[in-house]
């Protein structure tokens, strides 16, 4: 029997290295969204941790899923470039890692934003958070600032990102990582 | 993070829709078909085609991913839904230790030399005894499935052996005609 083509071992390995649970590639909508959040609660429910933890994981990645549906590619370039959502389970934590498109024009006031929520601690973040709502102040990208804020808050870690090279000339790759811990310090 | 860009070009470069590593406890699998149906629904497929791959992906999930009762909390299986041009295939992974493999590997050879219709037969036979079935047959009922649903367009090898335990991934074509 021949083997099967290489993408399906290197996918699985990589899983595998990086204890990756749940891969999805394509189109976001509110039916995707709505069975991945599913599948992560019943995953929560059957790994028996915290209630607290739980809700965390579960505002965390409804906040993420909902960045990815509402910022999707939606250039007339063809590509092979999709957004995606990565859940990892790691024995202390868990990560979420979404991925999209970026334009090029919005990477620095992206990043610039990250790094901010970054340096932050609690309570900057917090007044941080005050004063964005606030002033409604809704960025360029539809508010994913006020998102930033929101989930460096309720994941109490830093948010880790990325920009990667992809063919188009308008457009990068865009990754980002929250981490919740399984047990709340 | 470079994995996450990585892993993104490998599904959508060979159009993998959905990857998901678990041992597919019975809690999860419902949760594991209501992705794999909201993701079948968006596409614009005749009704039949779309039960013909969810059928699959439950015989998949219930009886190949979920059989590794001595380590049910290892993540020792995958599931993937792969588009293709004129259809989608689903593929599922998983260990197995050299008995199941012995026993799965007999029943794919000799399924694999059966005719449809031959096939059908056999699956009418075992369905006749339901209320008997033991895991061979179970496995033997999901495999035959596989074949009958796919018209026959299943592949499979082994891969990784090591000492007792090697992976088992099969590839289930279902064209969309």
């Amino acid at each position: 029997m021949a083997p099967i083509e290489n993408p399906l071992k290197q996918i699985h390995s990589i899983m595998n290295d990086e204890n990756a649970v749940l891969i999805y590639s394509g189109e976001f909508n509110q039916e995707i969204v709505k069975s991945m959040l599913n599948y992560t609660e019943g995953k929560l429910e059957s790994s028996g941790i915290d209630d607290l933890v739980r809700k965390k994981i579960f505002n965390v990645m409804v906040e993420q899923l909902q960045n990815i549906t509402k910022h999707q590619y939606t250039d007339d370039e063809k590509s092979v470039v999709q957004p995606c959502f990565v859940l990892i389970e790691q024995e202390n934590h868990y990560n979420l890692v979404t991925g999209n498109p970026i334009h090029v024009d919005t990477i620095q006031m992206v990043s610039d934003r990250i790094n901010q929520v970054n340096s932050l601690n609690a309570d900057e973040l917090k007044d941080l958070y005050k004063q964005a709502r606030l002033n409604s102040r809704i960025s360029e990208v539809g508010g994913a600032g006020l998102g930033f804020i929101d989930v460096a808050r309720k994941t109490e870690n830093k948010l880790d990102f990325g920009f990667y090279d992809i063919d188009s000339a308008n457009y990068k790759y865009f990754t980002l990582k929250t981490q919740i811990n399984k047990i709340i310090q | 993070m470079e994995y996450t860009f990585n892993l993104q070009k490998l599904m959508a470069e060979s159009n993998y829709l959905l990857a998901i590593r678990d041992n597919f406890e019975s809690l999860l699998s419902k949760s594991v078909f209501s992705i794999v149906e909201s993701q079948i629904n968006n596409d614009k497929i005749d009704v039949n085609i779309k039960n013909r791959i969810f059928s699959v992906v439950v015989e998949c999930v219930q009886n190949i991913c979920s059989n590794d009762k001595a380590h049910s909390t290892a993540k020792n299986s995958i599931l993937l839904l792969n588009k293709i041009d004129n259809g989608h295939n689903i593929v599922v992974g998983t260990k197995l230790n050299s008995e199941r493999k012995s026993r799965i590997d007999e029943i794919l050879s000799e399924i694999s030399s059966s005719t449809i219709d031959e096939l059908k037969a056999k699956r009418k036979n075992i369905i006749s005894m339901r209320s008997e079935l033991d895991e061979t047959q179970k496995e033997n009922l999901a495999l035959i499935d596989m074949f009958i649903r796919s018209a026959g367009k299943v592949k499979y090898h082994y891969d990784g052996e090591n000492g007792n335990d090697c992976f088992l991934i099969i590839e289930i074509e279902i064209s969309n005609n």
